[in-house]
């Protein structure tokens, strides 16, 4: 076996570590994970970026000192798997403990504990750096040295990095890194996008193993180093069923991989109205009557009054035809970001619905007033904070006059017509 | 001549240089994005050139590094001087098969410029690795580079670092100019001692 000091893997791991944790720490928001382990699970797969270039550029060293120590008529008394585990191991391992360091790292801020069913995103993950580690293999059997190792590099980080940026959705889920899309409090990770993953980097893993050598030392130095024309066609059949495979599980997602709760996920509480959250949306306490004090209070104006308001992701869902209000919530949220997303609730609901028309500037410019001013409302009724509407022309209106400018522009946008601006605004 | 040409891959980098220079020439007015990189609320955009740059580079340092073997130090012809020379010509060649295919596709002066500067600043990010006694992985640092920079490129404010130069859209960069020098510089100094520092 091979001196440890002689790993390039396992002398570059700290330096891929410490890269990786310096860019979590920059530009990862922790508030997101926050009571959501999906979340924070899922939002370590942006450093694939790291440890899959370690693997590449790891592996194609080992692949390629081996090439170039190989002798003339030099007998192999291992089997190719064993040839193979000897080499990879150490780069296996180095890519292996940043991503399950990087897990960990997010995992601890959330709050939560890990649940049994995302082991398949750490399973889809590790696969992620077993078939990273197969390419700089191949590519240091295939070439020498001073080309495979750059070209290992560069091309895992223009797989990881492209395949987002795609046109065509289903190929985003090929390289992993899409999984940072989840999730919002309200959603749940597809786990299809994991499939995809798990699917694809096991089967092109193998594909490349077997393009990348046999256990005849005879053929193998006859051709280079290169594998037999039945292992050529094992290996590229694998590939392009890796591709077809992946792209099949991945073909009905669209730009994120998540699924919106279902209604029977979240709980309701109170009454007049109802405020119903789900379990992450609960985490760090309950603050429903805050939700409820908030749509109460622009009820109790004349807004039109739900039975429930929940925090689904629904864009469909009309209070007036269903009762129903939907607003957003997320654990992370303040009190007075609570009452915001509360307040604007009903502006966010004719948002929504609003007509696709000519007047949709009007349209839009009437909504932002409206938002503006029932936030504003919300936040000094309940909360007491001295707020008000930024429209100036608004502000100079009587109390009553404001109430009734927000209440009928409301319901003339619930209609698809153009409300007018408070005399004076633009 | 012939030797010192077929030795360095003549025939790879030559299509490799017309091939780069022509999908810079083409693609240079393009932007490729990176997802979920370089800052939390914009995307970070590379120019196109920066591709075909970097790939270039990696042939050219490792054709190059392959024709250096050690008992060529004791050679009476300058190798490195050979060496610097070939990679002069192909970068040349480079940058006016770009022109040339920018005019044909009706592009401004931009793409040419960013080719241009990008491949001389990967060469002598490659020439650095050279001169640290890298030798045939020296051409990991150019990709690093680029790696980094896409990762690293933009603040949390959306504003990209003045080290990132690579990653904008124009060929004016204090930096990027810098690099370029270095490596004319670092160049010299091989053709001076025939060997690396180390």
């Amino acid at each position: 076996m091979l001196p440890l000091k002689k790993r390039p893997s396992l002398w570059l791991m700290p330096i891929f570590l410490i890269v990786a944790l310096v860019y979590l720490s920059s530009y990862t928001d922790m508030d997101s994970v926050l009571g959501n382990s999906p979340a924070a699970v899922s939002g370590a797969s942006t450093t694939l970026l790291f440890s899959c270039l370690l693997a590449s550029i790891g592996s194609s060293l080992e692949s390629s000192r081996e090439r170039s120590s190989r002798g003339v008529l030099e007998l192999s008394s291992r089997g190719y798997s064993a040839r193979i585990f000897d080499r990879l191991w150490p780069t296996f391992l180095a890519a292996s403990v940043i991503q399950i360091v990087i897990v960990v790292y997010l995992l601890v801020p959330s709050g939560q504990l890990f649940e049994p069913k995302l082991w398949l995103v750490v399973v889809g993950y590790l696969l992620a750096i077993l078939a990273h580690s197969a390419f700089g293999y191949l590519l240091g059997q295939w070439l020498p040295g001073r080309f495979a190792v750059p070209l290992a590099l560069v091309l895992s980080y223009l797989f990881l990095a492209f395949t987002g940026t795609s046109d065509y959705f289903p190929a985003h889920y090929l390289a992993g890194m899409t999984l940072n899309g989840c999730c919002m409090a309200a959603q749940s990770l597809d786990y299809r996008a994991v499939w995809t993953l798990i699917v694809f980097s096991s089967l092109i893993s193998i594909g490349f193993l077997a393009l990348a050598g046999n256990s005849n030392p005879l053929a193998k130095k006859k051709i280079s180093g290169r594998a037999s024309k039945g292992k050529y066609a094992l290996g590229y059949s694998f590939i392009v069923f890796a591709l077809v495979a992946g792209l099949s599980i991945s073909s009905p997602l669209d730009g994120t991989p998540v699924v919106n709760d279902a209604a029977e996920d979240f709980t309701c509480t109170g009454h007049r109205p109802k405020v119903c959250l789900n379990e992450v949306q609960r985490f760090g306490g309950d603050r429903s009557e805050l939700v409820a004090q908030s749509v109460r209070i622009l009820s109790d104006l004349g807004f039109p009054e739900a039975d429930r308001v929940t925090a689904e992701r629904n864009d469909d869902a009309k209070v007036v035809q269903t009762g129903v209000l939907v607003t957003s919530f997320e654990p992370w949220y303040t009190d007075d970001q609570a009452v915001y997303a509360a307040a604007s609730s009903y502006s966010a609901e004719v948002l929504n619905h609003l007509c696709d028309n000519d007047d949709y500037d009007k349209q839009y410019a009437a909504f932002e007033v409206l938002q503006d001013w029932s936030t504003a409302y919300a936040l000094r009724s309940v909360l007491g904070i001295d707020t008000e509407s930024s429209n100036q022309k608004l502000r100079s209106m009587s109390p009553r006059q404001q109430q009734d400018w927000a209440l009928t522009t409301y319901e003339q946008l619930s209609r698809c017509e153009v409300p007018q601006l408070p005399k004076g605004s633009k | 001549m012939i030797l010192a040409l077929r030795t360095r891959g003549i025939v790879l980098c030559m299509v490799s240089a017309v091939l780069c220079g022509a999908a810079a020439g083409v693609f240079g007015q393009q932007f490729i994005a990176i997802p979920f990189l370089g800052s939390l609320f914009m995307p970070t955009q590379m120019p196109a050139p920066v591709i075909p740059a970097l790939v270039l580079s990696i042939i050219l340092g490792a054709s190059i590094h392959g024709s250096h073997c050690h008992w060529m130090l004791s050679s009476v012809r300058n190798i490195w001087a050979h060496s610097m020379g070939f990679a002069g010509a192909m970068l040349v060649i480079a940058s006016v098969v770009c022109a040339l295919a920018v005019a044909l596709a009706g592009g401004g002066q931009f793409p040419t410029l960013v080719f241009v500067r990008d491949l001389a600043t990967l060469m002598a990010f490659w020439l650095v690795g050279i001169l640290f006694g890298m030798g045939a992985t020296a051409t990991v640092v150019p990709v690093a580079y680029v790696a980094f920079c896409s990762a690293f490129a933009r603040s949390k404010s959306g504003e990209y670092f003045p080290w990132a130069w690579i990653m904008q859209p124009h060929p004016y960069s204090w930096l990027g100019l810098i690099s370029i020098g270095a490596g004319i510089g670092i160049a010299l100094l091989l053709i001076k001692r025939r060997r690396p520092l180390r």
